[in-house]
């Protein structure tokens, strides 16, 4: 389905449209769920916040800046929302040991997983980011998947700009460390 | 070598893309639009809710029962009078054809004697009104439901 912009419904929305919203549902509920899941890694817990995110956003749409993302404004609701779930103040950002994460090579690894189908592939890369702490699969997720900016991603998990940087450089090498690893053991294992 | 970088990142998001298996329910934004609905349904609605406690109550009770003490008790017989009616005459030479509807309507009322009872009574149910009132007005929370 093809969706007209975002700020489209939510003008709908705030001309007393509610049917409009479904428009916005449909459109982020995928992106709002896993941000959800990634924090308290539970489905039924990343659903209800979801929905309650959800909720949240429309009632407050008023209050939504136009110049913002819907989006970016929308996932900072469904990461405040989870954070308060998990009774966090906010979400601990690990840092990396840098002896660990220079211990790989990624053309090896760009070579064991295209040798693989894609059933295979995804049991890797699932092993690898299930390996990653709650936060990094994250942020890991709002850029690759999400393809959000440096900056958006600053606006929902609140860290500076250059923060985000070092951490998503970070995540990618331990990323490869992991898929080097989950090859290595099911290497073990045959 | 930023090529190489950026081959290196399709990887990576090729990758991730293929692995993202979180997906929500299928009736998940249904669910959500009832919400909605409710919540919309639900917001015009005032509830008021007592939050007034019970000695509140027994404040009520005692206030009447000594109202009525004192109400009974007292001699009222000085109030035993008649209403006296009206000099109609001064009004109906200002509008004149009025002097008959007031004529007739007084004459439903020329019977009526008021007692000291149905003083006793009105002053009760005065006194009832306004406490209730007073209650009303200064423990009673007025609250919305969303």
């Amino acid at each position: 389905m093809r969706y007209k912009k975002d700020i489209y419904y939510v003008e709908k929305v705030l001309q007393g449209d509610t049917s409009a919203f479904a428009y916005l549902v449909n459109k982020h509920k995928e992106m709002a769920f896993i941000i959800a899941n990634k924090i308290v890694r539970n489905r039924e817990d990343a659903e209800e916040i979801a929905q309650d995110s959800f909720l949240k956003a429309y009632q407050a749409i008023e209050k939504f800046k136009k110049e913002a993302k819907f989006s970016t404004w929308l996932y900072r609701i469904v990461y405040n929302t989870a954070i308060s779930k998990t009774r966090k103040k906010k979400l601990e950002f690990s840092a990396i040991e840098d002896q660990i994460i220079n211990n790989y090579s990624i053309d090896e690894i760009v070579e064991n997983v295209n040798g693989l189908s894609d059933k295979e592939q995804r049991m890797h890369i699932d092993n690898a980011i299930e390996k990653l702490p709650e936060e990094d699969g994250l942020l890991i997720n709002l850029f690759y998947l999400n393809e959000s900016s440096i900056d958006e991603i600053s606006q929902v998990t609140g860290l500076t700009n250059s923060n985000v940087k070092v951490k998503l450089h970070r995540i990618r090498k331990k990323l490869y460390v992991e898929l080097q690893n989950s090859f290595k053991t099911e290497l073990n294992v045959v | 070598m930023e090529k190489d970088i950026n081959n290196r990142d399709n990887f990576l998001k090729d990758l991730i893309r293929k692995s993202t298996n979180e997906k929500p329910s299928i009736d998940f934004t249904e669910k959500i639009m009832q919400k909605i609905e409710t919540s919309i349904e639900t917001e015009n609605i005032e509830i008021y809710e007592k939050s007034y406690q019970k000695w509140w109550w027994l404040l009520v009770i005692i206030s009447t029962v000594t109202l009525f003490s004192f109400l009974i008790i007292f001699d009222w017989s000085f109030l035993n009078f008649q209403i006296e009616r009206p000099n109609l005459e001064q009004i109906t030479t200002i509008i004149p054809g009025i002097q008959k509807f007031f004529q007739s309507i007084m004459g439903l009322f020329s019977n009526i004697e008021l007692s000291s009872i149905s003083i006793i009574i009105l002053g009760t149910i005065i006194m009832l009104f306004f406490i209730d009132k007073f209650i009303k007005r200064y423990s009673v929370d007025k609250r919305f439901v969303f």
